[in-house]
C-alpha cells in the first residue's frame, strides 16, 4: 500500500507540473493535487514568491547576435546569472535585426513557458507591444534593454513596462562631442549617420552636434546604413566634395572603421580626426594605433548584468526604478591602455 | 563577327545613364573629375559583380535572395582561413569561392530538383548562411590580411590610377556576356527563361542548366566578397545585408525582365552604374538622408514602370 501511495503522489505531482506549464498565466488555481507534498512550486498569483533562486528563469531576448554588443551582453548576463544562481535563456531571432516576427515569437514562447521575468531589446518600437501586453497579463515583469518602444502605442493597448535599463545615447554622444572640441582644432565636420530614421542613429548625431560651438561647422551628414562598405563609399564621396573636412563623427564602430579605411586610402589621415561610437575591439586597436581619436564605451557586460539584477528584483516582487541608465565612458588614447 | 545588337531596352537605359551623368556634372563641380569618376566605378564594382550572377538567375525566371549572406559567409570563412588558419591568400580566395559555389549548388538543387519556388528556397538559404556566418564570427570582425590580398582591393594597374578591381569587374562581364551570347549555355539560359517547358521538350537538361545558373550566382557573390573584404581590410559579420536588393534593382533597371528570358548583361552594368551614380551624387550634394529614401524609392518605381512600358511597346511592335 505504501508503494502505491508513493506512485500515486508522483503521478499527481506530474499532473500538477503539466497543468502549470499549460496555463502560463499564474492565476489563482484551485488544484486537485493540493494535498501532495512532493512539489515545491506554489500555485498562487505570484510565481516567484516562494521559489528558491535556483528555480527562477529569466528570458533575455535580444534582437540579433550580429555584433559584439550582443555577444558581450550574452557573456555579461550569463556570468551574472551563474553568480546569482538563477537560470537564464538568452535568445535572439534567427533572422537577425530584420526578423521582427522571430523576436515576437521568442517573446510569446517565453510567456507560454511561464518565465519569471522578460528582458527584451526590441527590434521595432511598436511590433513587440502586443506581446508586452500579453506578458503584463501573465504577470511576467518586462524590462526593456537598450531600445525603447513607442509608449503611447503601448498605453493605448493597455500595456506597460516595468523598467528600462538603457543608454542615454544623446548624453553619451554629447560626451564625445565635448572631448572632440577639447582635442581638435575648430574646422569642418562630416557626420556618417546610421540608418535614416532610426532613433539610435538620430540621437547619436544630435547629441554630438549639441556639443559643437561655432567654429565647428557641419558640412556633410550622410547615412551609411550601419554598413562598413557603405561607410567607406560615403566617406570617399564626402571627402571628394569637401576636401577640407578635418573632423569625422561616425555613429557606430563598423562605420567608423569603414571611414578610417577610406581616409587612409585617400592619404588624408594626417588632416582628419575621427570619432566614433561603440568601443568594439577594433576601436581600441585603432585608438592605440593613432587612427581613431576617441570612442564611446558603454560597459556592455555590466549593463547586461544590471538588466538581470533589475529583472530579478521584479521577479521577486521588489520595487525598482522606472529607468536605469548605464555608465558610459569616453575612451581616448589616455585611457585606452586600461582596456585590453 | 556578329553585330552588336542594341535593343530598345539598352538604348533607354543608356539614355537615362547619360542624362544622369549630365545632371550630376551640372549640380556638382567635382562630379566629373577623374578621381571621382574612378571612385564611382570602384563603388559600383561590388554590386556590379553580384549583379552578374543575379542577372543569369533572373534570366532563367528565378531569383536569388541569398547573395548577401553568401557574401558574408564566404568572406568570413576566407578571412578566418588567412588570419587564424595561416593559409596563403590564393588558397583562401579559392576556399571562399568554393563556399559560394556550394551555397549556389544547394540553391540550385532546391530549386531545380526539389522544385521549390526560387524566392522561398533562396530566402531560406539566406537565413541559414547568415546564421552560420554569425556563429563562426561570434560577433567579431576579422582583420590582418597579407599585403598581396589587400592589393586586390586597392591595387592599380601599373602606370595608371585605374583600380585592379574595376578591371576584374569588366573581365567578368566580358566573360559572362560571351557565355550568354555565343555559347550553348547562354542560349539555353535564355530559352529556359522564355519557355521552360518548350525547352525541356526540346531535349535540354533544364535542371542542370538551372543549377549552373545558381552556382554561378554563388560564385559571383563570393568574388564580390573577395573584392570587398580586400578593400575594407576586414571581414565583418554583418557584411552584405540588403545587397540582394541592389543586385536585383540593377538588373531590372538594366532591362532584365523578372519573368525571365529577356535582357542583356550590359543593361545590368548600366543599371548598376545608374544606382552608383545616384548614390555618389546624393553624397556629393549632401542631400538629406530622409530625401534619399524618397529618391531611391522613386528610382525603383520608375524602373519597374519603364520595364512594363517596354514590354508593352515591344508587344505592340511585334503585332504590327
Amino acid at each position: 500500500m505504501k508503494k502505491m501511495g508513493k506512485g500515486l503522489a508522483f503521478l499527481l505531482a506530474v499532473v500538477m507540473i503539466f497543468s502549470f506549464s499549460a496555463c502560463g498565466n499564474g492565476n489563482d488555481q484551485t488544484d486537485t493535487a493540493g494535498t501532495t507534498d512532493t512539489t515545491d512550486k506554489t500555485n498562487d498569483g505570484d510565481p516567484a514568491d516562494a521559489k528558491a533562486d535556483g528555480d527562477i528563469t529569466i528570458a533575455f531576448i535580444v534582437k540579433s547576435l550580429e555584433n559584439q554588443f550582443f555577444t558581450d551582453a550574452k557573456e555579461g548576463a550569463e556570468a551574472r546569472a551563474t553568480e546569482l544562481g538563477i537560470n537564464i535563456n538568452y535568445l535572439a531571432p534567427s533572422g537577425g535585426q530584420a526578423d521582427i516576427e522571430g523576436e515576437v515569437q521568442l517573446m510569446e514562447d517565453s510567456i507560454i513557458k511561464g518565465v519569471d521575468a522578460i528582458i527584451i531589446d526590441c527590434s521595432d518600437n511598436a511590433a513587440l507591444n502586443s506581446s508586452i501586453k500579453k506578458a503584463n497579463d501573465a504577470n511576467i515583469p518586462v524590462v526593456l534593454f537598450n531600445d525603447t518602444v513607442d509608449m503611447d502605442d503601448l498605453d493605448a493597448l493597455g500595456g506597460h513596462i516595468d523598467s528600462y535599463v538603457g543608454l542615454n545615447s544623446v548624453e553619451a554622444a554629447k560626451k564625445v562631442g565635448e572631448y572632440c572640441i577639447e582635442n581638435s582644432e575648430p574646422g569642418k565636420v562630416a557626420i556618417i549617420e546610421g540608418m535614416s530614421g532610426v532613433v539610435a542613429s538620430t540621437e547619436r548625431v544630435e547629441g554630438f552636434k549639441s556639443a559643437l560651438p561655432d567654429g565647428f561647422e557641419v558640412v556633410a551628414s550622410q547615412p551609411a546604413d550601419w554598413d562598413k562598405n557603405e561607410a567607406y563609399n560615403v566617406m570617399q564621396n564626402i571627402l571628394t566634395a569637401n576636401p577640407d573636412v578635418s573632423i569625422v563623427w561616425a555613429v557606430s564602430s563598423t562605420m567608423g572603421m569603414g571611414a578610417i579605411q577610406a581616409i587612409e586610402d585617400m592619404k588624408m589621415q594626417d588632416q582628419i580626426d575621427v570619432y566614433d561610437f561603440d568601443c568594439e575591439a577594433d576601436d581600441v586597436k585603432a585608438i592605440k594605433e593613432g587612427k581613431l581619436c576617441a570612442t564611446l564605451r558603454y560597459p556592455t557586460h555590466e549593463w547586461a548584468a544590471l538588466a538581470l539584477d533589475t529583472a530579478l528584483s521584479l521577479a521577486k516582487g521588489e520595487q525598482v526604478e522606472d529607468a536605469v541608465y548605464t555608465e558610459v565612458q569616453v575612451i581616448t588614447p589616455d585611457n585606452a591602455d586600461t582596456l585590453n | 563577327m556578329k553585330k552588336l545588337r542594341f535593343s530598345i531596352n539598352n538604348i533607354a537605359t543608356l539614355v537615362v545613364l547619360l542624362v544622369l551623368l549630365l545632371v550630376m556634372s551640372i549640380l556638382s563641380p567635382v562630379f566629373f573629375k577623374s578621381a571621382n569618376l574612378i571612385n564611382v566605378m570602384q563603388q559600383v564594382t561590388v554590386n556590379a559583380i553580384v549583379a552578374v550572377g543575379m542577372t543569369v538567375v533572373i534570366l532563367t525566371g528565378g531569383i536569388d535572395l541569398s547573395v548577401g549572406s553568401i557574401i558574408a559567409l564566404s568572406g568570413m570563412i576566407m578571412a578566418k582561413m588567412m588570419v587564424e588558419g595561416d593559409m596563403n591568400s590564393v588558397a583562401a580566395i579559392f576556399v571562399g569561392i568554393l563556399i559560394g559555389a556550394v551555397c549556389g549548388l544547394i540553391n540550385g538543387f532546391l530549386i531545380a530538383k526539389c522544385k521549390l519556388q526560387p524566392m522561398i528556397a533562396t530566402l531560406g538559404i539566406m537565413q541559414v548562411a547568415r546564421g552560420v556566418d554569425l556563429t563562426i564570427a561570434q560577433g567579431r570582425t576579422v582583420s590582418g590580411f597579407k599585403p598581396f590580398f589587400r592589393k586586390i582591393g586597392v591595387g592599380t594597374i601599373p602606370g595608371t590610377t585605374i583600380p585592379v578591381q574595376i578591371v576584374l569587374m569588366l573581365v567578368i562581364y566580358l566573360l559572362i556576356f560571351y557565355l550568354l551570347r555565343y555559347r550553348k549555355f547562354g542560349r539555353y539560359i535564355y530559352s529556359i527563361g522564355g519557355n521552360e517547358e518548350a525547352t525541356r521538350l526540346s531535349g535540354v537538361n533544364v535542371e542542370r542548366y538551372k543549377m549552373m545558373a545558381y552556382v554561378l550566382c554563388g560564385v559571383t557573390a563570393a568574388i564580390a566578397s573577395v573584392v570587398m573584404t580586400a578593400k575594407l581590410n576586414s571581414a565583418v559579420p554583418t557584411a552584405g545585408e540588403g545587397y540582394e536588393l541592389d543586385a536585383v534593382s540593377s538588373s531590372v533597371i538594366g532591362g532584365i525582365s523578372l519573368t525571365g528570358g529577356v535582357g542583356s548583361l550590359w543593361g545590368t552594368l548600366m543599371g548598376a552604374m545608374i544606382i552608383g551614380v545616384i548614390k555618389n551624387g546624393l553624397n556629393l550634394l549632401n542631400v538629406s538622408s530622409y530625401l534619399q529614401q524618397v529618391v531611391t524609392g522613386i528610382i525603383v518605381i520608375v524602373a519597374v514602370l519603364a520595364d512594363a512600358f517596354k514590354t508593352k511597346a515591344v508587344g505592340r511592335k511585334k503585332s504590327n
